[in-house]
């Protein structure tokens, strides 16, 4: 369903993707790993628009994303988590939820804001709080949340344990595999190995800007070299 | 001189029609980070729009009606194929804006002389609002009234879209983190361009509801550009609220110089801004960045 091509990005005159492919099929887990800078974040935002690539390409159910602005990407049945949640400190929970609601008119899967109250049941009790007001976990179940309304094809999600209480992890646990198994394909990027061991098919591993591994999960975990060097577990 | 209640409706009076100009421009600045000298331009455009269809109709209704939609296209057309293009090609530092919007201020000015000359005109006050009203032993005229009540109603409306809608959500949401915005699905610079256009009319609607008590000629916009942007900056770049009691402030001081210091009314405001830049640049009410 995503299929990512000999992508390049730079950062003004960084070379920061130096050619990296990779791909997700429906239903499935991928989780991207590697360590502080290994360009992670960059692929993600490539995928999305935010940082465009300069060359490469990017293939999402059979249409070209590579050059379309993100809110049309987003369209097309892509939900973003971003690192630092993007929560916005002036909207309330609910209004966040709605409007994700609100922009997602056109996808048929779309799921109203009470869908998410029912998973996230400590949403609905803040329902009128500021995002501003809200701890990190809370922040993190509404960064999920909103991108669950749109009823996306792909779930994108950048470190989403990060900072977390080990309880709230294992809460976010249990709900992406939720999501996992009805039916909508998730990218996960991750730090917390343990984590996206258990949630990932296969596994790329990134470095520098490049792949330096890519296999399913079993065959991560049976390969010690590529533990060691990239991923210091 | 008039008595002092006089002065103070009079200077309600200009506060609310600062405010009307003083929104646009806090909303513009609030949501796209834009410093737009050009807003003048658009209270002179809706001006003499509404004077042409005030005489081509003789509805002093159908000019406001009307007046403010050359300036929505206009302020629309201007950040949709003008400074979004300007800013995706990295043209977009506020000396770059200010320089643009500067530059289509004064062509702005300069285009309605050669079109209208530079006669003064004015749109005559509606038979409806026509008169004065006793008011605590005064006669006050029915008209200024109504433009402070327009004022008012303008900024409650705004105030409670902003709060309480989705339209508003999305707007605070645009403030707070833009490329979030963006990623979920929504084109923000539609969104930018739309706001902007409404704040352009906003101008406009100043412009024609002005014209019965203000003439209207070609630089009219030149010189209230400079006093919204000291309510803009007084109220703190990008608050809604903060421009409305800033507004206040501003009318009130050129008011009350005017009538008891007449000496010192030509820069009255500008000692409040200095004095605001240096002692509270973020502006008198709250953070820098806030719409509402
Ligand atoms: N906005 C930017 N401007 C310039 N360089 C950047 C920018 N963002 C990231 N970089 C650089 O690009 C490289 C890859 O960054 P990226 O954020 O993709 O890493 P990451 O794998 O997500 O790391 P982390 O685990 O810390 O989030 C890093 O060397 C970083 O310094
Ligand atoms: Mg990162």
């Amino acid at each position: 369903m995503l299929k990512v091509e000999q992508l390049h990005t730079y950062y003004g005159e960084g070379h920061i993707l130096q050619g990296v492919d990779l791909s997700v099929t429906t239903a499935q887990c991928v989780a991207v790993l590697g360590r502080n800078g290994a360009g992670k974040t960059t692929t993600l935002r490539s995928i999305l628009g935010l940082t465009p690539a300069r060359r490469g390409r990017v293939v999402f159910n059979e249409i070209d994303i590579t050059r379309l602005s993100t809110h049309r990407i987003v369209k097309s049945g892509i939900a973003f988590v971003p690192e630092d949640r993007g929560i916005f400190p002036t909207v309330t929970v609910e209004e966040h939820l709605a409007i994700a609601y609100g922009a997602s008119k056109h996808r048929p899967g779309r799921k109203p804001i009470e869908y998410v109250f029912e998973i996230f049941p400590r949403l609905a009790e803040r329902r009128r709080s500021l995002g501003g007001q809200l701890s990190g976990g809370e922040q993190q179940m509404l960064a999920v949340g909103r991108a669950l309304v749109a009823g996306p094809d792909l779930m994108i999600l950048d470190e989403p344990s990060e900072g977390l209480a080990p309880v709230i992890i294992e809460k976010l646990e249990a709900v992406l595999k939720n999501i996992k198994a009805s039916g909508t394909a998730l990218l996960l990027v991750e730090q917390n190995y343990h984590l996206a061991t258990q949630l990932a098919d296969y596994v790329y591993v990134l470095s520098q800007g490049r792949v330096q591994f890519a296999g399913d999960t079993e065959s991560l975990i049976a390969n010690d070299d590529i533990r060691r060097t990239y991923l210091s577990v | 001189m008039q008595p002092f209640l006089i002065q103070l409706l009079n200077g309600v009076q200009l506060s609310m029609l600062v405010f009307l100009l003083a929104v646009g421009l806090t909303l513009i600045f609030g949501l796209m980070n834009i410093l737009n000298l050009a807003h003048g331009a658009f209270f002179t455009m809706g001006a003499y729009f509404g004077l042409v269809v005030a005489n081509d109709t003789g509805s002093f209704w159908l000019a406001l009606l009307i007046g403010p939609l050359l300036p929505f296209a206009a302020g629309f057309v201007l950040q949709f194929f003008v400074l979004h293009p300007l800013a995706q090609r990295g043209r977009s530092t506020h000396l770059d804006l200010a320089l643009l919007t500067f530059g289509l201020l004064f062509a702005t000015a300069g285009a309605v002389e050669h079109v209208f000359g530079s006669a003064f005109h004015s749109i005559v006050t509606p038979d409806l609002l026509k008169g004065r009203v006793g008011l605590l032993g005064m006669e006050y005229p029915i008209y200024r009234l109504f433009i402070i009540a327009v004022g008012i109603a303008i900024g409650v409306a705004l105030v409670l879209v902003i709060d309480r809608t989705l339209v508003g959500a999305t707007l605070r949401a645009g403030v707070d983190n833009r490329e979030m915005v963006t990623a979920l699905g929504i084109n923000i610079n539609m969104l930018f361009a739309l706001v902007f256009g409404f704040g352009s009319a906003l101008a406009g609607f100043a412009g024609v509801v002005s014209a019965p008590v203000m003439s209207i000629y070609s630089s009219m916009g030149i010189g209230i550009v400079v006093t919204t942007f000291v309510v803009v900056v007084v109220g703190g770049l990008g608050n809604l609220k903060g421009s409305f009691y800033a507004s206040l402030i501003v009318g009130m001081t050129d008011t009350f110089a005017q009538a008891y210091l007449p000496e010192a009314e030509l820069f009255a405001i500008y000692i409040l801004l200095i004095a605001v830049m240096i002692f509270r640049p973020q502006g008198l009410f709250g953070a820098v960045g806030r719409v509402a």
